[in-house]
């Protein structure tokens, strides 16, 4: 999949609201890419973009995606709401935030499943597909007796692992996870995530991973995407970015989550609020609140620089690898 | 642990009607809280770690005065507490897990945070004002004149939750019950609002019961630790010496479900199995047992265990330890 220059905004009582300005990134198969960034940041719109589930005042202003899928290169952006529902599902499948929410209360969570299977593959048997919901199950932790039960029966976390076994139910070739664990506990959140990432190795399935917190979307990506004021700040190899980011702004959220092991060190914080996005700041949308900004920040937008072929960092100033960090 | 403690609480207690079987007469209880203590030194903080469900909320309001225990005792400041004592609700404050719920949508913030020294009857009108100022302008929220005639719904989640702390500490209180206050935060602003809360702390000396369920904050948070599984305190401590040599399989189980960047932790299995439930009319054995990945036989056979010193300030409920 490959994503090129994202525009998009919201229509507001107050005007349009800039959501996205301008995201390119491209994904490979079998890869895992992590979008991080603060809430309002355009990480959680991106991703319903891609499938085309914005609500009806967003509006796309410019921008292309292509995606392979298994009858040739589509543009999802383009294309007719026919060929985006075959898409959808069979080929890109989604995992929400809220699965406490996402599945109807009133059918038993199996036949949830299945009718998208249903849908997808019209000439399957009942047994067939049957058969295949419990492998599902089965695969994401659990007991296939539970397919007869219907959602109030499901703890937050079996609800989570049933919404995944539905995303994989059409065995996609990309599935975009936003948030997927954010409302659970450690413990379920570990188990989860493990599941996740053996089931995508397994099938060997691309995923876009979207969270806010850097230390999760490290141990599921392959490559990360940090996100600011609706655009990607810095992109580059996960085990790079985690230990050592060059945008100052990543260096930030690396440091802002506390740690278990070795020494304690205080908690890096950042002075002020994320942008109001009717008034973006001038020059680098990130310089009123950088530790490090200086004048030029304030006049020019920095553009993206690569800093190694596949590390590229849109900021006037990165930092140095390996130094002193302040 | 020489000097006197500030809040001592002994076995602290709370259960709650379950709902049970239809036209059953007998009526199942929920151990939300089943028979706990702890001392809190003066000046010193306690975390209280657990998932969701296992109390740690309850056992936050008991303490906060919002919620009578079933049974059980609390002293604060060599005193039995009393929440009838305008006096004692000054020195025992509180803050809330959600910034949006906790500020009365229809006070200006200014009016908020005047509002418990008007109850208190502290000072003259223009003290107050004078207070409420520089409470704000403590908490970064500057310039004032902005913020103070300024409705909650017009201030961002973070802004609105520094609002909840200036008026936690408006009272000059000496105990705080911080319930998961930056929970529901921003990841940037939580690093800042738990330092703003740290420096409040120490420069005036206040203690906190600091509940949450991110045990990489709590000792970022406090100097003790607690661990809570369904209602009892499983192992408790000096956070270092809790974190570095955890003694109750939970304890460990938690700690290695913490999220690092490292890709290869997700390959390990969590020391723990099956799934949280809840203490509705709990079995008399150890409350950990279905979980237990290192339980014997034994264990069942005898009641919950006590909490039991194994090191220097260091308890832990377990047979095995």
């Amino acid at each position: 999949m490959t994503v090129e220059n994202l525009v998009l905004g919201y229509q507001t009582p107050h005007g349009s609201l800039p959501a996205l300005a301008g995201v390119s990134f491209s994904l490979l198969p079998g890869q895992v890419f992590g979008l991080v960034g603060e809430s309002g940041c355009g990480k959680s719109t991106l991703a319903l973009s891609l499938l085309r589930l914005l609500p009806p005042n967003a509006h796309m202003v410019s921008g292309e995606c292509f995606f392979h899928s298994s009858s040739g290169l589509v543009n999802l952006v383009a294309s007719s709401e026919k060929q985006m529902a075959s898409v959808r599902w069979k080929q890109i499948s989604m995992i929400f935030q809220a699965a406490m929410n996402a599945f109807n209360p009133v059918y038993r969570v199996g036949e949830q499943i299945m009718e998208a299977l249903r849908k997808h593959f019209p000439h399957q048997s009942h047994a067939k597909n049957r058969e295949k919901v419990a492998q599902l199950f089965e695969m994401v932790g659990l007991e296939p007796e539970r397919m007869q039960q219907f959602p109030h029966q499901f703890s937050g976390g079996m609800k989570q692992r049933a919404m995944i076994a539905m995303a994989l139910s059409c065995e996609p070739s990309l599935v975009i996870a936003d948030e997927p664990t954010t409302a659970l506990d450690v413990i379920v959140q570990h188990r989860i995530l493990a599941g996740l990432k053996k089931i995508q190795r397994l099938k060997n399935t691309s995923m876009i991973y979207v969270s806010h917190d850097m230390a999760v979307v490290s141990q599921m990506s392959d490559r990360i995407a940090v996100m600011y004021a609706g655009k990607i700040v810095e992109c580059g190899p996960a085990a790079v970015l985690s230990a050592n980011p060059s945008h100052p702004y990543s260096h930030v959220l690396m440091g802002a989550f506390p740690d278990i092991h070795g020494p304690k060190k205080p908690l890096k914080s950042l002075g002020g609020e994320p942008p109001d996005p009717f008034r973006l700041p001038s020059g680098c949308a990130f310089h009123p609140r950088c530790p490090f900004s200086q004048e030029r920040c304030a006049k020019e937008e920095p553009v993206p620089v690569a800093l190694s072929p596949d590390h590229v960092v849109s900021c006037h100033f990165p930092l140095e690898r390996k130094e002193g960090y302040p | 642990m020489s000097a006197p403690a500030i809040l001592e609480a002994r076995n602290l207690s709370r259960f709650f009607d379950a709902t049970g079987r239809w036209l059953s007469l007998k009526k199942p209880k929920l151990h939300a809280v089943d028979g706990i203590s702890f001392d809190i030194p003066p000046g010193k903080s306690l975390a209280l770690v657990g998932e969701s469900g296992c109390g740690k909320t309850t056992t936050g309001r008991i303490v906060a005065g919002l919620c009578v225990p079933d049974s059980g005792s609390l002293v604060f400041g060599g005193k039995p507490m009393d929440f009838s004592d305008a006096s004692l609700r000054k020195s025992v404050q509180m803050i809330f897990q959600d910034p949006y719920e906790s500020l009365n949508p229809r006070m200006t913030i200014g009016q908020s945070l005047q509002e418990p020294l008007q109850i208190q009857k502290i000072g003259s009108r223009a003290e107050r004002r004078d207070r409420v100022e520089r409470a704000l302008e403590e908490m970064g929220l500057v310039p004032v004149a902005q913020f103070v005639d300024r409705y909650p719904h017009e201030l961002s989640g973070g802004q609105r939750q520094r609002v909840a702390i200036a008026r936690a500490f408006i009272l000059d209180p000496e105990f705080v019950v911080a319930d998961e206050p930056t929970s529901m935060l921003d990841v940037s602003i939580r690093a800042e609002m738990s330092n703003r809360m740290l420096r409040m702390a120490e420069q005036r000396g206040v203690s906190f019961l600091y509940i949450t369920h991110d045990i990489a904050i709590a000792r970022y948070m406090a100097a003790q630790i607690a661990i809570m599984y369904l209602g009892k305190i499983v192992e408790r401590g000096d956070t270092e010496s809790v974190l570095s040599h955890p003694l109750h399989p939970y304890t460990r189980a938690l700690l290695e479900a913490v999220p690092t960047p490292d890709p290869a932790a997700l390959e390990k299995d969590l020391p723990i199995q099956g799934s949280l439930s809840k203490p509705v009319d709990p079995p008399p054995f150890c409350r950990f047992f279905d979980r237990c990945v290192s339980r014997q036989p034994s264990c069942k056979e005898k009641p919950h265990p006590n909490l039991e010193q194994k090191a220097t300030r260091h308890f832990v409920a377990c047979y095995l330890a």
